[in-house]
């Protein structure tokens, strides 16, 4: 399964990250990503929100930033 | 939020070098001023000492990381912001988003000259390096080679992206990586080329600047996504993003055919940017982009962790990756 399938799934069933915070390491769906995807989605699974950081003509951090979903 | 030791590049600024090369070239007043206020309406902090976890002082973070000499390096750091401000004006105007008053005091025009200026400031940087002979000719061919190669392959993907309606999620990453991800690269190229012939270490240092740069591409389009309604994002302006190319990659036929009918009214509906807006969201978009994102901090962080640099330069490397999206675990 790939990044963009499992995105979609998080986002449409319910049920799909529920499944995935059971048994995140052995789970079926995520074992042909590769290591860093796998990390990726290990720091999504344990987030409580993301917060963005937008840069303006690139001298540091600026304009907005905003919390986000809690999935 | 992790903590850094703070680091600051001193005189001379950028700016100090810009006016430098406008008393070389004997350029009036008038379009110095022009040159001048363009410039510190990018870039508000320009006159300012450059703070190290500045993105524009990331060529001179990567030079001193590996042993150079911000005195002697000034010039290329000078070269590549000066590069970054033309092509970011650049985007600004093929983009239409010229409405800041600064901006208005010149036509589209007049302001595609400035960019085009700017860019050859960038040039005549790269003339005084060479004139101050303080690197190995060798070095200072092999960056300004790659300056030139970067800067024909960003327009390129530019042109691409200004030509192309729709793009299927597979050429939105490769114009993204074209218009960011090679850029950054670039600078850290740049620094750490400067100061060494290590191809291992300076090849890592650009394999890290490819990663941050498509982070920084990730989070501008998620942030054109989120300026929806506010007459600048992306659904209204009908430009084509990574959100909008990977909802069209992920939904059913009839939600992709009805999102596209929604995007070709979006332009003079309030009703259907919104509607489109919340199809792209529910899709999945800010998830997906988000563990790109971070897969690609992970690859920048395993490089980091490969070289062998002083941990104050590391530290801000990593904050860099850990400043854009910030997570807040649950524990």
């Amino acid at each position: 399964m790939s990044l963009t399938t499992i995105a979609y799934k998080i986002a449409t069933e319910p049920d799909f990250i529920t499944r995935l915070r059971e048994n995140p390491l052995n789970n079926k769906e995520i074992e042909l990503l590769s290591d860093d995807e796998q990390r990726a989605l290990q720091t999504f699974l344990s987030q409580k929100n993301v917060i963005i950081r937008l840069f303006t003509s690139g001298d540091g951090p600026d304009i907005s930033e905003s919390g986000w979903w809690t999935p | 939020m992790d903590t850094i030791t703070p680091l600051y590049f001193s005189e001379p600024t950028t700016l100090h070098l810009l006016h430098e090369i406008f008393e070389q070239t004997k350029l009036h007043n008038g379009f110095q001023y022009s040159l001048s206020s363009v410039i510190a309406k990018v870039w508000p902090n320009s006159s300012k000492e450059l703070s190290g976890d500045s993105l524009l002082a990331l060529p001179a973070l990567c030079n001193t990381a590996v042993g150079g000499s911000y005195q002697n390096f000034a010039w290329i750091n000078a070269g590549w912001d000066l590069v970054y401000l033309a092509l970011h004006l650049l985007d600004k105007i093929e983009d239409n988003e010229i409405s800041d008053p600064i901006f208005t005091l010149y036509t589209p025009s007049q302001l595609n000259n400035i960019a085009t200026a700017i860019l050859f400031c960038a040039e005549t940087a790269f003339d005084k390096i060479e004139e101050a002979g303080s690197f190995p000719v060798q070095r200072i061919k092999s960056i300004r080679s790659r300056f030139h190669n970067v800067i024909l392959q960003m327009c390129e993907g530019q042109h691409q992206d200004l030509s192309k309606k729709q793009q299927h999620l597979k050429e939105s990453w490769s114009i993204a990586e074209a218009k960011s991800g090679i850029f950054f690269a670039l600078g850290c190229f740049a620094g750490a080329r400067a100061a060494s012939d290590n191809i291992p270490l300076f090849s890592s240092l650009e394999e890290y600047g490819y990663h941050l740069g498509l982070m920084i591409q990730i989070a501008d389009d998620l942030g054109d996504l989120q300026d929806s309604f506010s007459g600048q994002g992306d659904i209204k302006t009908g430009k084509w993003s990574l959100p909008i190319a990977y909802a069209f990659s992920v939904l059913p036929d009839n939600e992709r055919e009805r999102l596209q009918r929604l995007l070709d009214e979006a332009k003079y509906s309030l009703e259907a940017e919104k509607t489109a807006h919340n199809i792209i969201i529910a899709s999945g978009a800010r998830i997906y982009l988000f563990l790109e994102a971070q897969k690609h901090r992970n690859k920048a962080e395993a490089v980091l962790k490969s070289i062998e640099i002083k941990p104050k330069y590391r530290g801000i490397l990593m904050h860099h990756l850990n400043n854009i999206f910030q997570v807040k675990r649950d524990d």
